[in-house]
This record gives C-alpha cells, structure tokens and sequence, in this order.
C-alpha cells in the first residue's frame, strides 16, 4: 500500500511540473540593438525588501517612475547615455530610463561562464535568455 | 485590501513608450515607493512569433487561475492558527491560499526556528519580518489589535501570517511594476526566496537559464540555503516549487 500510494503522489507531482511547463513560455529570438547590463547591487540588497530601483519615462529623476528593475536590465547598444541616465527596454517593449551609475557589465558569481542577452519571449514579453 | 484590488485592476495591453495604462490607487501602499504610470503606444513585439502577445504574467506565464480553494489551504486550515491567518490574509487584500502555500513551502505550516534570524511557520528573517509588519499595521491599523508585539511575534504563526501576507502583496505589486500584469503565487515565490530585483529577474528568464546564472549576485551558498541546487534551471525550480504548493501555485496573489 505505501508503495503504491507514492506512485500515485510521484505522478500527481509530475502531472503539476507538466502543466507548469506547457504554460511556460520560450525564447523566440534575441533583440538586436539591446545588450545586458545588471544592477551594481551586493547580494544583501537584493534580498532587502525596501530596495528598489526605479525605471524612469525620461533621462531625468523628476521625471515619473514607471516601474522597477530587475537584477538584468536591457540597454540600448551603443549605449544611449543622456543626463546620466541610460535608455533601457521595459519588459513590455516600452523605452524607460535608469540611472547609468547603478549599472555594471553581467558577470555570474556562481555560473562565471553564462552570458546574458536581452530576448523577446514566446508571450511577446522581452526576457533574458542565458547561454554558455 | 483596497489597495490589493486597484492593483489587481491593472490592464494587461502591452504598449511601447511606457508600460500598460494603470488605475491609480487611492489608498498609498506603505513602504513601496509611489508609482507613476505614463501609458504609451501598441507594442511593437505584439504578435511577434504569432501568439500575439497576450501579456500573461511571469515566466509561467500564467497570470490566470482563480483565488480559491486549494490543497495548500487545507494544510494551513488544519492549524489552530489556521483561520485567524486566513482572515488576516484577505484584510490585506491576499488570497489566503497565496498564504497557505507560503507557509506550506516554509515550513510544511509549523511554527519552527530556522538559520540565522530566519524563524517560524512563514520563516521570514527578523528585517524583513520587522518591516513588513509595521508596512502591514500602517496599511490596516485594525489589525493591531491582535498581533503579538515586538520579534516575538514572528514565532507567533498568527501574526506573522500578517507579516507575511504584506509581503506577498508588496512582491506582487513589485512583479506588476516590473511588467508582469497579473502575478502568480509561482511568480511571487520568486520575490519571496530572492528578493524584489531576483524575483523580477526569475519572472523574466528564459525557463533553460540557470537560477545561477540569472541570480548573477548570489553566491553557491546563498543559493544552496535557498534550495537550488547546482545546475537547475528556472524551469526546475518552478517545477519543485509548483510541485510543494500544488494547485495554488497558478493562482492570483490578490484579490
């Protein structure tokens, strides 16, 4: 009876990571003009509720913040800087602007061979795909 | 809870120029820094590959079940706590099974000590604990009340359900400032574990990535303590993680 009740909990579980799978969408291609940057944030900040990096609609920090950054940020290349800020892509496609000084080149701490390029996802969304 | 629904009334048209038109909300979100949303025009990735672009949210790329029932609140309903965190839960605007699951995933919904400052039923460090309490009381003062004071309260599985239930309202709100219009508890467990950047950044990976490739900043350790293992994916980690909340984890985080 264990034995079998364990089948019957294995294949619920897969039959849930197959469901997760079929919704998940995939990369379609990589966004020409756009490369990778990531935040210059310490592992600390990134698990600090209460820290959060601002997008903004235009190259100026008076102007409106329209979301929030991730760890990798997709920026214009070449790099379009205006008034310290950086053009970037919002998830969504649209065009927002961060404040350059908070950028670095991607480098992974535990996966020092993996890249990182900017790409445009199978639900039209833009992601991040990252090869070796 | 009202700020919970505004959030919840964001479009999911994509646009260019600035992200999805937005309802403002009338009632501030304590501790997340107030949000100006400039609508922009059709997005030009719409239809792209011919899904036409459907704004679903995250990398599940859900965004889509209904808050309700589910195994996770039936786990979390068989603790004696279990109904005051449920009532907590939607004063805050959260489906209560996005609580259930947390806890579920935490701490199999036992009040038990973790590392570090890490402790009870929702294992939330003593920060972010501290912070998403006071964020939760300035939000419902209501729910002053009946909260255990002070760090002690974060051994009380009642009052960090409050605790916590303001942080998966704050990391679903952070997901939608991101981009991702409708944030599942898959999507959220992301915030939960990593933060807001690696939540958002999980939420916008390809599924073959490496969490450690994608986490850049989070060393072997970090990411060991966390339960990724070396090598996994972003689709291995949403499947182990889907596969502990069960049929909560395509479900809404508010309501």
């Amino acid at each position: 009876m264990p034995k079998k009740l364990s089948h019957v909990a294995a294949a619920a579980i897969c039959l849930i990571a197959a469901q997760a799978n079929a919704e998940r969408p995939h990369v379609v291609r990589v966004i020409p003009g756009y490369t990778c940057k990531v935040l210059n944030i310490t592992e600390a900040q990134s698990m600090d509720p209460t820290f959060h990096t601002p997008y903004f609609s235009q190259p100026s920090a008076g102007s409106p913040v329209v979301g929030f950054a991730g760890l990798e940020v997709a920026v214009k290349s070449p790099l379009h800087t205006v008034n310290g800020f950086d053009e970037a892509m919002f998830p969504n496609g649209g065009t927002v602007w961060i404040q350059a000084n908070l950028l670095k080149d991607y480098h992974s701490v535990s996966d020092p061979t993996a890249k990182c390029v900017p790409v445009l996802m199978s639900n039209g969304r833009q992601g991040f795909d990252f090869p070796h | 809870m009202e700020a919970g629904k505004t959030a919840l009334a964001q479009t999911t048209s994509l646009l260019s120029g600035g992200p999805p038109v937005q309802v403002v909300p009338y009632v501030p979100e304590p501790g997340v820094p107030g949000l100006t949303i400039t609508p922009g025009t059709a997005n030009p990735f719409a239809g792209a590959d011919g899904s036409g672009g459907s704004g679903s949210g995250g990398t599940s790329g859900t965004g889509g079940g209904t808050a309700g029932d589910s195994d996770a609140l039936g786990t979390m309903l068989g603790q004696s706590w279990g109904l005051t965190a449920v009532s907590n839960a939607t004063a805050l605007g959260v489906n209560p099974s996005a609580l259930a699951a947390t806890c579920v995933v935490e701490s199999g919904c036992q009040n038990v000590a973790g590392s570090g400052t890490v402790a009870g039923a929702f294992q939330m460090t003593a920060s972010t604990y501290t912070a998403m309490i006071n964020a939760a009381l300035a939000q419902n003062p209501a729910l002053a009340s009946q909260i255990v004071p002070g760090l002690a309260g974060q051994m009380d599985p009642a009052t960090e359900s409050i605790a916590a239930s303001e942080y998966l309202l704050q990391g679903a709100q952070y997901l939608q400032a991101n981009g991702v219009s409708d944030p599942t508890v898959l999507d959220v467990r992301g915030y939960y574990n990593f933060g807001p950047a690696g939540g958002a950044a999980i939420a916008n990976a390809s599924p073959d990535a490496t969490m450690s490739s994608v986490l850049y900043n989070y060393s072997a350790a970090t990411l060991a303590s966390n339960g990724v293992t070396p090598g996994e994916t972003v689709a291995q980690w949403q499947a182990s993680v889907a596969a502990k909340i069960g049929n909560a984890s395509t479900q809404p985080v508010t309501i």
